[in-house]
């Protein structure tokens, strides 16, 4: 059965994939449209004459109807020109590219940290409803709820930067007395130990400690959540009641109880995952993280078009691959999501 | 010697209410009856008499606030509910059979039909191999009616309509050879051919292998056409049991005649029905439980009624049993 019935699957996916990324980035090109400033004037300058604006005007094809202007934004995407910064004046998909796996990688290892103590502090929480284990889980769950995210990378940075020293500052992914290792995957860390650059490896780990931390802490106070009430749900489930009617030993149960609530549970990872990208900009921004995150947010601050809307995208095909990745785990772990 | 003889079989819900005082709901009030090897009781009443809560009751299966306070359910010699929880798990499933009245949602989703036949053995009976298991699964399946059995236990529950779901059910109750088993309700939601089918493979297996076993129905029909005895249940308490033959020919209490009158094949528009609700629980009255909707209650009633013993091991807790 999996492999020709997923094969079959992706290849669905991705021709619904192609209409979805039309209409996103549809979305995303008319909402920095809408945003009412005018490029012409930003990049011709304060002293540029009126035909020199409109020229530039022409160059950028901004003389033209919105949905011309549109198409003609389109194709250049489908070739892979998102266009240029207009502060680097570098092409923003080298730029994306580049920031990428550090936002990656600090978004991979948080909610993954996240899941990893989430999903186990939910379940034994639903074992007891009310007991003490849950009462702490739901208390400790619900400040993470409440915690504001850059207030809590502050807080983090004061405490164990400043007043401790256990941590190294807040100044992105490697020590500066440190050489950054040549890029191959493009993680400080795993570049540096596939070139056995122990030092820029340990650097690059102390670096991490602290945003990772954060991201598993914002993104595990749901997962516990949520975790608990599908647990809950399953254990009242008639399935698990005439498990027990029938005898089968505790630990046969519990195991029922796991596997039944996975399929659920790893979908809402899934969606905690696509959901931090967000989130993690604002991380990034208090560790000077330089990732995508930071990049996306000072580009939305400074009016760079170009940038804004090639992150924009790029945040949406993560979420879609998140989803489809999501999509085939819930087919491998669950015999109704098969279709013949 | 019975194989299970339920004895003055008490459960209450106990909870505190909104205004924090707390509040009893006696749900069993005494009931009391008992099994033949190898013979079919049927256990009937309208909804909310208390049929599940006793099966529930006996197979240790309660959830809090619900509790037995007293009584006794001896099956095989040993008091089910005086037994530590390990032990009595160890009979669920294994010399006590568990059939339930919603199959589809019963079996575990994400287990193969056979893997639920096999785990269940082998939590039992650790010494069977996997592939002895297997193969007992296999003749079981086969047992219960269902075509092409070794392909069957590789289908998912979700791949089975309700009528083979309840079928898998029973092979699952039945495959660790049990000497009693209870079915709950185990036609509701199932088209009534298939019902009767049901009905019959299990009447078929019990005799087949000597099983005793008890059917929780609100069904008459059901009990008359498959049953060797018949216990109806009235707010909690067994009104009246015996033979189905003596049950059905003369029924004593006149709760049980109210509910023969109104069984569809035998209604007639004038005949008197069973009407009215269950007595309020939290404050149950003195004397016989169904006095208030009794077309023949007198001042006698307002006392405990006595279990009569009328004919033929036929009895009634009526004061006015033997005058009917």
């Amino acid at each position: 059965m999996p492999a020709r019935a997923i094969g079959g699957f992706l290849l669905r996916r991705a021709v619904l994939l192609v209409p979805l990324l039309v209409a996103v980035s549809f979305l995303c090109f008319m909402l920095v449209r809408l945003g009412g400033q005018d490029p012409v004037a930003m990049l011709a300058g304060p002293t540029a004459t009126a035909a020199e604006l409109e020229m530039v005007r022409r160059n950028l094809a901004l003389d033209q109807p919105v949905w011309a202007q549109f198409l003609v934004w389109l194709g250049k995407v489908l070739s892979g020109d998102l266009g240029r910064s207009w502060i680097s004046n570098r092409p923003v998909l080298t730029e994306l590219l580049d920031r990428a796996p550090a936002t990656l990688e600090l978004l991979l290892y948080g909610v993954g940290l996240g899941a990893l103590v989430g999903i186990p502090v939910g379940l034994k929480a639903a074992q007891k409803p009310d007991g003490a284990f849950d009462q702490v889980s739901r208390f400790l769950s619900l400040l993470g709820f409440s915690t504001p995210t850059y207030w809590l990378a502050l807080m983090a940075l004061f405490v164990f930067f400043y007043l401790l020293a256990w941590a190294p500052p807040g100044m992105g992914r490697i020590s500066l007395m440190v050489d950054p290792p040549p890029r191959i995957t493009g993680s400080y860390l795993w570049d540096a130990m596939l070139g056995g650059q122990w030092e820029a490896a340990r650097s690059a780990a102390a670096q991490l400690v602290l945003p990772v931390l954060c991201i598993a802490i914002i993104s595990a106070a749901p997962i516990v959540k949520q975790t608990r009430a599908i647990a809950l749900e399953v254990l009242a489930s008639d399935y698990i009641r005439y498990a027990r009617a029938q005898g089968l030993p505790a630990g046969e149960v519990r195991r029922m109880v796991l596997r039944n609530s996975m399929v659920p549970v790893v979908t809402f990872v899934g969606t905690e995952l696509a959901g931090l990208v967000g989130t993690t900009a604002l991380i990034e921004y208090v560790f000077a993280w330089g990732g995508i995150g930071q990049f996306g947010l000072n580009a939305i601050i400074q009016g760079d078009f170009a940038v804004v809307q090639g992150y924009v995208l790029l945040l949406a095909l993560f979420s879609v691959l998140v989803f489809l990745v999501v999509d085939v785990l819930v087919m491998l772990l669950e015999p109704r999501a098969v279709r013949a | 010697m019975s194989l299970l003889e339920v004895r003055d079989l008490h459960t209450h819900f106990i909870a505190y209410d909104l205004d924090n005082r707390l509040r009893t709901a006696r749900a069993l009030n005494g009931v009391s009856f008992s099994l033949e090897p190898g013979r079919i009781l049927g256990l009937v009443g309208e909804t909310g008499a208390g049929k599940s809560l006793t099966a529930l009751s006996i197979l240790g299966l309660l959830k809090p606030p619900a509790r037995v306070v007293a009584g006794q359910a001896v099956f095989e010699g040993r008091d089910l509910l005086a037994l530590p929880p390990e032990e009595l798990n160890a009979l669920r499933g294994a010399r006590i059979g568990l059939v339930v009245q919603s199959p589809k949602t019963s079996l575990d989703p994400l287990a193969r039909i056979g893997q639920q036949l096999v785990r269940l053995q082998r939590a039992h009976r650790p010494e069977f191999s996997a592939a002895q298991a297997e193969a007992r699964a296999a003749e079981m399946l086969a047992a219960v009616g269902i075509p092409d059995p070794k392909r069957r236990l590789r289908a998912w529950p979700h791949e089975l309509s309700g009528g083979m779901a309840q079928r898998v059910l029973i092979a699952m109750a039945l495959v660790n050879e049990p000497s009693l088993l209870i079915a709950d309700e185990p036609t509701t939601g199932l088209d009534v051919t298939v019902q009767a089918q049901i009905l019959d493979l299990l009447r078929g297996l019990a005799r087949q292998r000597g099983i005793g076993a008890v059917i929780i129905t609100h069904d008459l029909g059901v009990v008359a056409h498959y049953c060797d005895e018949a216990a109806v249940m009235f707010a909690g308490q067994v009104v009246e049991h015996g033979p189905v033959s003596a049950l059905f020919a003369r029924p004593a209490h006149p709760y049980t005649r109210a509910l023969i009158a109104a069984t569809p094949e035998r209604l007639q528009l004038r005949a008197p029905r069973p009407s009215g609700s269950p007595p309020n629980l939290y404050a149950l009255p003195e004397g016989c439980l169904y006095r208030d909707r009794c077309p023949m209650a007198q001042d006698v009633c307002t006392r405990p009624p006595p279990d009569l013993a009328l004919r033929d091991g036929h009895a009634a807790r009526c004061h006015l049993a033997e005058a009917a």
